[in-house]
Formats: structure tokens, sequence, C-alpha cells
């Protein structure tokens, strides 16, 4: 098995378009969200700027920004939602979204809008698996940049 | 995203081609905008004109580890909707009889920028 596609959380559905995974609560109310490890292939993030908790973001909608070094981009949402908690551990400390997506690196949750009609868009990690393999080498283009460590001194509360 | 504007105007003006380390700013403050779902134009005014001119951005590079250049920034914000306007008067005084490279999206002038930012949905920034 591929060692990229072994580092996949087993307990999780997955977007495959926008590169996030989700935990649904038993209760189908609510659920946590957040990047997979292949984001990371877009470089070293910096800093996470989520919206704003009660904001109500739609399927594939920006819920914040991740900046790297070099570019900014938008976290998609893989189901319609409204935030109702954000991972602060995460935005004080971009480098868990890196080193433990899968669990202490989560960033959202969110209360599902319309998640009859949009759960099966979210694959199985297996179905994922086969997803993911054919389009790997255009999933880990390596970072440009490189010069970030753990102990890069960002403050983020100051954002920009 | 609190407040009511939604759409952003960055002015280049002094990030110009004689220093292209100041010119990485602006266009990620574009990218975090559209991140954001910020609609973005971005006016190239005075000497910064002259990064839409062939050939001028791609060989600027913005960071010491020379990586990523000028070019690469615009090719990313027009992926990701940004448009790039040609202020008239600094094409004609900086790139005259000269053709734009393809990503402008054409010309414009300083009343453009002025009505926008004048109008209660628009923030605008200067680099």
């Amino acid at each position: 098995m591929n060692s990229v596609l072994d580092q996949l959380a087993s307990d999780c559905l997955y977007a495959p378009e926008q590169d996030m995974w989700v935990r649904i609560d038993a209760d189908g109310r609510g659920a946590r969200i957040g990047a997979t490890h292949l984001v990371s292939a877009h470089g070293q993030f910096m800093l996470f700027t989520p919206r704003p908790v009660g904001s109500a973001i739609d399927r594939d909608r920006s819920l914040g920004v991740m900046e790297t070094g070099k570019t900014a981009m938008a976290i998609h949402a893989p189901l319609s939602c409204r935030i109702i908690e954000v991972n602060s551990a995460a935005v004080d400390n971009i480098h868990l979204v890196i080193a433990d997506p899968y669990s202490t690196g989560w960033l959202f949750r969110i209360q599902p809008t319309q998640l009859e009609s949009e759960r099966t868009a979210l694959l199985e990690v297996g179905e994922y698996r086969e997803w993911l393999l054919p389009r790997l080498a255009e999933k880990l283009v390596p970072p440009i940049d490189d010069f970030y460590t753990e102990d890069f001194d960002i403050d983020p509360n100051r954002g920009y | 995203m609190p407040g009511d504007a939604h759409k952003l105007v960055i002015v280049l003006w002094s990030a110009d081609p004689s220093r292209p380390t100041l010119a990485a700013a602006p266009f990620v403050y574009a990218l975090a905008a559209r991140a954001l779902e910020v609609d973005v134009e971005m006016h190239f005014t005075s000497a910064t004109v002259r990064w839409l001119l062939p050939g001028v951005a791609d060989t600027a590079y913005t960071d010491a580890e020379r990586t990523k250049t000028v070019g690469d920034f615009i090719r990313e914000v027009k992926v990701s909707g940004v448009r790039l306007f040609a202020c008239a008067m600094a094409t004609h005084e900086h790139a005259r009889d000269q053709s734009l490279i393809a990503e402008c999206d054409g010309h414009a002038g300083a009343a453009t920028v002025i009505a926008q930012t004048m109008n209660d949905a628009t923030r605008t920034i200067v680099f």
C-alpha cells in the first residue's frame, strides 16, 4: 500500500475535491472537520484564519484561509453548514494541522444544514484511496517554501 | 465576513520592478481576499504597470531563495479570479506602444479607482 494513502484515517469520510475529512456525530446533528494530510503539499502552513463562529457556509465555499510562506488559499467546506466551533489550538499553533491532521489538528465543528442530500458526495476511506491513487502526483506537488520551522515566531493574533 | 464591503481594490504604486521583493505582498493580499470570496481588482499604476509588459514579471524574484517570481504570482491570482488593470496614464508614460501580457484585463483610469473607493461596498489598499 502507498505510504501516503496509509496515513488516511479510517474513521473519517472524505470530501475528495476539497481535500477535507469529516467525522459526523452519531446523532447526525454535528460534525468535526479538518484538512487531509495531503493539504500540506501546498506548502508549510503558517497561519490559519477561520471565518467567525456562527457563519453559514454553502458546500465548497470558503470556511477560512490557510497561508503559507508563498501563498494563501481557501479552506473549502465539505458540507453546507454553520460553524459552531473553531479549533483555537490550531489557530494558535498551525503545526497541529500538519503534524496531527486527523486528531488534534481538526479545524472546525460544524452543524451540517443539508446533510441528507450532500452525504452521498462524501467517500469512505477505501473509496477515497481509489479516487486518490491516480491523482496523487498532482496532489503532492512539492512545496516551494522550505524555510518554515515549528519554532518560527508568528503571533496568530496579529494576522496581517 | 464582518462589515458590508465585498470588493477589494488593490492599487500598486510603489512596488515596481526596481524593487521586486515589495511586490509579493499585494499579490498575497489578493489571494487571501479571494480565499475569503472577496471580489478583487488589482490596478497597476505609475511604474508598476511595467509588471504587465511581456517578460518583466517572469524574471523578477520576490524572495531571496529565488523560488517565486512576480510572474508566478500574476498567474496565481488570475487563476483565483482576480482582475488586473493597467492604468491608462501609466501605460502612456511607462509602456507606450507596447503590448501588455494576456493576463491583463484591460485599461482603467484614476476615476475608475476613485469611483469604487467612494462606494461603501469597496475597500482600497495601496502598495
